[in-house]
């Protein structure tokens, strides 16, 4: 071999080695991103599964909700509806109404007046009919009524949402409200509703006594607004230092897709 | 023998990887890892993880050693190959020390640290007993070499294997790593034959391997610089 030749071949085979490198680094990044697709997919449908499933969860929870608001209507509505007949027959046939049946009667009332109004607000189809500021509206009013606490709330005029992504936003309000009644003690609510382009957000502050963050996390109620929340691709947060507790739900939105 | 002398001092003084004889043909090599230092030194704070930031102080020293050794060739006119060889066992021991950090298992690490001792343990016998300090240990080179390319395929074969949504492009290392990998693969041949060469003067006035560390250089620092760039966490901040 020539002496040109051996450093022509020196220079070629430098060449050759360069390219196989450049050639294999091209291959093994083909294959990262064949894979990251594949991953990607595989998640994608990790996380439908997951929406399904939740979705399912929602019927299932929507269903018996509808069904205990059907009964509590034609069963126990219908008893409590017997019995305000038998007190006010009893009124009637008595001189002089005792002041304590009065009560009683007057008492019995409202309780129909809730029973209906709460099985109505079980009642999926019922609230299909209307938005979820009508509905939280009436629910404000209806708790508002038993003037145990006072429900403030702000919203704008209209909330484009789907009818199934609305109820399930009013029912982690309804859960949010529950909690503040049941276990804060408040006295107050204030529920402010608020939307941008792209997010719609929900906060409910109470002025109770609050929970702590650190140990509160995993109640049963908390969990399910978590999963519906997840199912609505939102997010939810709560924050309670000593005294109340505010809950911020986030929601992504598309006016345009609405 | 006077010419085979005069071109072994310029072989060596070109193995400092930015160093040549023409002074164009040592600013252009230098553009590059200066270019690399100068964005290395911009994101030195966001660079992460923060061993990373070592790199601002070898680009320093490389540049710094390059320039010392090119003036001292000249102002001196005596050979600069200790400080090539200073040079040589800084690079390897900072290459390898930066596999090792890079390495998830303790197999690799151990595979990695035991290599850079006996690497090491070589050399100093090598300065102390056979070659000398001032002549230019090309086969420690060889060594260095061969095994930074093992560890830098060593890396890309725990990549391969790594498991997980893995975006490339966003890793430092590996864009670094790929630097290297090129560098020291399109070296290797040359300078397996460099002795032959030299004796042959198979490379009339070292034009050949001025082309090749050149080309080589701008490969290595160019990908230096878009791991500096392409780091996943400053990324995230901003």
């Amino acid at each position: 071999m020539e002496k040109k030749d051996l450093i022509f071949a020196i220079v070629f085979t430098t060449i050759v080695l360069l390219l196989l490198v450049a050639f294999l680094l091209f291959f093994f990044i083909r294959y990262r991103f064949k894979n990251n697709a594949y991953i990607k997919e595989k998640e994608a449908m990790k996380k439908f599964f997951e929406k399904t499933l939740l979705q399912s969860q929602i019927e299932v929870q929507e269903a018996t909700l509808a069904g205990i608001g059907k009964e509590l209507h034609d069963n126990i509505g219908q008893l409590l509806s017997s019995t305000k007949m038998f007190l006010g027959i009893t009124q009637r046939n008595l001189p002089e109404s005792p002041e304590t049946l009065n009560i009683a009667e007057e008492t019995l009332g409202k309780a129909i007046n809730e029973l209906r109004a709460l099985s109505k607000s079980l009642d999926k189809d019922w609230l299909e009919q209307f938005d979820f500021i009508q509905n939280l509206q009436m629910e404000a009013q209806r708790i508002n009524e038993a003037k145990y606490l006072q429900i403030f709330f702000s919203h704008p005029e209209k909330l484009f949402l789907k009818a199934d992504e609305q109820i399930i936003l009013f029912r982690i309000v309804q859960e949010a409200i529950q909690n503040a009644i049941k276990h804060a003690q408040a006295k107050n609510i204030r529920i402010n509703l608020s939307k941008t382009s792209e997010i719609v957000r929900v906060d409910v502050v109470d002025d109770g006594i609050g929970f702590n963050n650190s140990i509160h996390t995993d109640g049963l109620g908390m969990r399910n607004m978590k999963h519906r929340t997840k199912l609505l691709g939102g997010s939810i947060t709560w924050n309670s230092i000593g005294v109340g507790t505010s809950v911020k739900i986030e929601l992504p939105f598309k006016e345009n897709e609405q | 023998m006077q010419a085979l002398a005069k071109t072994c001092f310029r072989f060596a003084l070109r193995t400092g990887q930015n160093s040549f004889m023409s002074i164009n043909g040592f600013i252009i090599g230098l553009i590059p890892v200066l270019t690399s230092l100068l964005i290395s030194v911009i994101y030195y704070k966001r660079l992460q993880p923060s061993w990373l930031r070592l790199f601002t102080w070898f680009l320093l020293l490389t540049i710094l050693i390059s320039v010392v050794g090119y003036v001292y060739s000249f102002d001196f006119k005596s050979g600069n190959h200790f400080i090539f060889n200073i040079y040589l066992l800084i690079q390897f021991l900072f290459y390898f020390a930066f596999f090792y950090k890079t390495f998830q298992t303790k197999k690799l690490k151990r595979f990695t640290l035991l290599m850079s001792t006996c690497f090491l343990v070589y050399l100093l016998i090598s300065f102390i007993f056979l070659n000398g300090f001032h002549t230019f240990n090309s086969l420690g080179f060889t060594i260095g070499s061969v095994l930074t390319i093992l560890f830098c395929l060593l890396y890309f074969g725990s990549l391969f294997n790594a498991e997980g949504f893995i975006n490339y492009f966003k890793i430092p290392m590996f864009w670094i790593a790929t630097g290297i990998l090129f560098f020291f693969v399109g070296n290797f041949i040359y300078l397996s034959f460099l002795n032959y060469i030299l004796e042959n003067n198979l490379d009339n006035g070292g034009n050949i391997y001025e082309f090749i560390i050149i080309t080589l250089n701008l490969l290595l620092y160019c990908f230096f610089s878009i791991g500096f760039l392409s780091n996943q966490t400053w990324k995230k901040r901003t």
